[in-house]
């Protein structure tokens, strides 16, 4: 189209200087004008537009995202057409990408809106917004611009647990423990009569007093519960068959115990052995045990972005996490399977006063071996086919 | 949401229609301007014969081929339905009755009553006459060329009966091709018009007086090629349009609307503009560009005598602060004038040329030039290999890099002049702040210490972020920054960031003695992301 535009524009050059005629310069102002105004026009409406993105960058399953774009030209030349574009993925968009075309006027300001479905935890991609624009002529090229994309985060599914047996050998702690070894000085049961050989700090001297004979203070024993926990979504270690599902049900199984840990008001930190996709290292730091809501939020934001893949084997994480361990602290290892390389790593963990629980997810086939190892081992085993075995957590 | 889409889809298919008929009504308009031409030419070469109903009946034949040309593509009747051949045949003898009577009414009443006494003997009597052949033919080739113009046009409509996903793309092409087409009639016949009007104008006091004529003639240019350039934007909007259909994107019911406003509105002003712009220079290209180099210079020296001015008052309200009296300097604009005469080449005596004259030979001037700056590069861009082999000659070369190097040290110039003045107002309007006159932006890497050169790649690394248009935020931590970049960086371009952000932590942050052993990594790291930023601007 703009071949014969500049012919003509040539010939009427041309005739122009060999006339003399002014009407010839007349149209060549004419369509030189309309030339330079479509080519000016395009650029400059592509500059003059100011895009803003409204959403909440995160949800929890089943929630409902909205999703708010303002568009406005701020310049006084209008912008006769415009293509907007926000591409979305096809796992929280039932309409795929959203699509407008638009014209908007000198300083107009437009608002659109969507829905997006937060059916399946991740870490989703919600762009880049595409802007294409042209001129009214069709002179100039189409002018296309893209902004940056921003994330939503699909925390996973929680479940909600009522009491998970985990074995802790930290004294002093807010969980009742039967065995007498770790008494809560926090904690008085009642009082009795002095023995010899009880302390003189466990004294009580006011009831003492009151009574006229020596009482001293009885204390509930309690453990603290320090976890961490390790999550593995290497490839690998999962039933090619089940590898799906098992992934996700070992996911809903670390966020489901890492909300019971943090409702005991216990310190619980994570590593994941997976692909983090909001990093772009797409590796995943470590999350220290720390105690608190805030904790539990961002252990649930690192589960929604975990994604499994060719990873180094889990043999490695232990070897290079596990001896940053406290003493006492009790790890929670959630798995496809477990090998000999593995249990052994785990007990020796385990002789360096780490509390090891292996949490197996998924179709396991020698099921029976590893719980028959991990037992000898005194490594409490737990399999999980489907999220219904968490039930035993439930009851 | 379903029902506001099919209600938007609803009225921008209203508005497709109504820009249907406005581009059937515009061709129409087009071709009884060429008609209009045509009319001046015969009654220039038959003076005797009046030609004013000529526009009319091509108006109205040419409306009547796009109308019966719809109907039969309605009808989907192809060259080989007899029904085809059946509706032509009647609309032909329908055309022909209708340019025999509507003659018979313009050359008044006598002559059918005459034709009509002789026609039992001749029947061949109704055409055998020149005006009649002569204007029947004419009239066929409007309805001929109306006929492809009203292909084109409904080519570029949007049909729902047309979409197939595995040729939706072929079909864009074939539009494409349809309004390249019809914007090559529109110019071609413009072309041939442009030449009746001159040929006619070149004996034009005869016809219509000079001047008379000169005026008509401009207007019915202007109307054409005003028209064309509203048809473009039709032609462009019907394109459009049928891509969105197809791709199924919700339009706004007020586009059609608006773009029927906005094309006109700016072909008006483009009328207009064409109109008022000069037509005729008084001062050769030479002199033209003596004046703007003058002018130029006068503007400069305009900036200099504010600036010195700015400068004096400065010092003056500076002074009066610490007490001091200033001695009153009185500061004159510099006499700088203007060229206003011109050498008389026939009498060697300087004349008199007003500065509008100036202004409106050098608006003539800069409009050839950017006409033949536009073939040009058009031209080169056509033959691109040419193009290269020329850039690469040595003489060339060092002409452009002269180019270059000029430009930028008036870009420069001027962006130093502008930093100066708002320097100068800042401090104007605040004497006691210092961070507002800007200091020297020179800086010794070699003197810095390690962590001060940590510091200085990463702030470099920012400046050249900033660049190609990934700004860092104020509230945006480095960290944050190294994640927001991530995804649009290859591995190595976003290993080396990670690496010049942990240096840029250590050496920021940290108590800890950073060494040059420090440097080296944060200094290749800087290093291969500066080349990827260069490689970057460059594609862009």
């Amino acid at each position: 189209m703009r071949d014969i535009f500049i012919f003509f524009l040539i010939f009427s050059l041309i005739l122009a200087s060999l006339t003399q005629d002014r009407i010839i310069f007349t149209i060549l102002y004419l369509f030189l004008g309309a030339l330079l105004l479509g080519l000016y026009w395009s650029r400059k409406s592509i500059r003059s537009l100011e895009f803003e993105r409204k959403m909440t960058p995160y949800a929890f399953i089943n929630e409902t995202v909205q999703v708010d774009i303002t568009i406005q030209n701020t310049g006084w030349l209008p912008v006769p057409w415009l293509k907007i574009q926000d591409a979305l993925p096809n796992e929280i968009s039932e309409f795929g990408s959203f699509r407008q075309i638009l014209s908007l006027g000198p300083k107009e300001k437009r608002k659109y809106s969507y829905l997006l479905a937060a059916k399946k935890r991740g870490y989703y991609r919600i762009g880049p917004f595409s802007l294409v624009t042209g001129d009214l002529f069709g002179l100039a090229n189409e002018i296309r611009s893209e902004i940056q994309p921003e994330h939503l985060t699909v925390y996973p599914r929680v479940v909600p647990l009522k009491f998970v047996k985990m074995p802790s050998s930290s004294p002093i702690g807010v969980i009742r423990n039967l065995q007498p070894i770790f008494e809560d000085p926090c904690k008085c049961a009642g009082k009795r009569d002095y023995l010899p050989g009880d302390s003189m700090r466990r004294i009580d001297w006011k009831t003492s007093a009151a009574v006229g004979r020596f009482q001293v203070k009885v204390f509930d024993p309690s453990i603290d519960l320090q976890v961490f926990l390790v999550l593995n979504l290497n490839l690998d270690d999962y039933e090619t068959k089940f590898k799906s599902s098992a992934i996700e049900l070992a996911i809903l199984s670390g966020a489901s115990i890492s909300r019971w840990v943090i409702d005991q008001r216990l310190a619980i930190g994570l590593h994941i052995n997976g692909i983090d996709q909001g990093n772009p290292m797409r590796k995943f730091d470590v999350i220290p045990p720390i105690k608190g809501r805030t904790q539990l939020i961002r252990i649930l934001e690192s589960l929604a972005r975990s994604q499994s893949g060719n990873l180094p084997p889990i043999t490695d994480v232990i070897a290079e996490y596990g001896s940053t361990l406290g003493w006492g602290t009790t790890l929670i290892l959630i798995t496809g399977s477990a090998h000999e390389k593995l249990l052994d790593q785990l007990f020796r963990l385990r002789r360096q006063g780490i509390q090891v629980v292996l949490i197996i997810c998924g179709e396991v086939s020698k099921l029976s071996e590893i719980s028959f190892r991990a037992k000898y081992f005194g490594i409490p085993v737990y399999s999980f086919v489907s999220e219904k075995d968490l039930d035993i957590w439930r009851r | 949401m379903n029902s506001n889409n099919s209600d938007s889809k609803f009225k921008s298919w209203n508005s497709q229609i109504a820009v249907r008929l406005g581009s059937y009504s515009l061709v129409a308009i087009l071709l009884v301007c060429v008609a209009v031409a045509l009319a001046w030419l015969i009654e220039y070469i038959f003076p005797d014969w009046n030609s004013s109903y000529l526009p009319w009946a091509t108006f109205a034949f040419s409306l009547e081929a796009m109308y019966y040309r719809r109907i039969i593509r309605q009808k989907k009747l192809s060259l080989f339905d007899r029904e085809f051949w059946l509706h032509r045949g009647a609309e032909l003898v329908v055309l022909v009755l209708f340019v025999r009577i509507f003659l018979y009414i313009v050359n008044g009443v006598d002559q059918f009553i005459q034709d009509f006494q002789g026609w039992p003997k001749n029947w061949y009597l109704l055409l055998d006459d020149g005006e009649f052949l002569g204007v029947t033919l004419f009239l066929t080739l409007v309805w001929g060329i109306s006929n492809l113009f009203g292909a084109d046009l409904d080519h570029l409509q949007t049909h729902p009966n047309d979409i197939h996903w595995d040729t939706i793309s072929e079909l864009d092409l074939d539009r494409k091709e349809a309004r390249n087409q019809l914007v090559g009639r529109m110019l071609s016949l413009g072309m041939v018009l442009i030449l009746v009007t001159v040929i006619v104008r070149l004996n034009a006091g005869q016809i219509l007086g000079e001047t008379g004529f000169s005026r008509a003639a401009t207007l019915n240019l202007l109307v054409y090629f005003g028209i064309c350039v509203v048809l473009f934007s039709f032609t462009q909007f019907a394109l459009l349009h049928g891509r969105w259909y197809w791709e199924n994107t919700p339009i706004d019911g007020n586009i059609g609307v608006r773009w029927v406003r906005y094309g006109m509105i700016f072909a008006g002003i483009l009328i207009i503009l064409a109109i008022l712009l000069p037509t005729m220079y008084t001062t050769g290209l030479l002199e033209s560009i003596r004046f703007l180099l003058s002018l130029i210079g006068y503007l400069i020296t305009l900036i200099y005598f504010l600036y010195t001015a700015l400068i004096a008052l400065l010092y003056g309200i500076l002074s009066s602060f610490s007490g001091r009296e200033v001695m009153p300097q009185t500061l004159e604009l510099p006499n700088y004038q203007l060229p206003g005469k011109l050498l008389n080449p026939n009498d060697q005596m300087l004349i008199d040329i007003p500065i509008i004259n100036w202004l409106l030979s050098l608006i003539f001037w800069i409009t050839l030039l950017i006409v033949i700056g536009i073939s040009l590069t058009h031209y080169f861009k056509q033959n691109s290999e040419l193009f290269l082999k020329i850039k690469t000659m040595p003489v060339i070369t060092w002409v452009l890099s002269l180019f270059e190097w000029l430009f930028a040290a008036f870009v420069g110039l001027g962006g130093h002049l502008k930093q100066s003045v708002i320097n100068s107002i800042h401090l104007l309007s605040n004497p006691l702040r210092e961070d507002v006159i800007s200091r020297s932006s020179y800086l010794s890497l070699r003197k810095l210490g390690s962590r001060e050169k940590i510091i200085f790649y990463y702030l470099a690394f920012l400046r050249r972020s900033r660049d190609i248009g990934a700004k860092r935020e104020p509230h945006v931590t480095p960290n944050m920054f190294r994640n927001k970049l991530a995804p649009l960086l290859p591995d190595d371009a976003r290993q080396a960031t990670s690496t010049l952000t942990e240096a840029f932590y250590t050496a920021r942050y940290s108590s800890r003695q950073v060494t040059p052993e420090d440097v080296t990594p944060a200094l290749s790291a800087w290093k291969k992301l500066r080349q990827y930023f260069r490689k970057l601007r460059k594609n862009v």
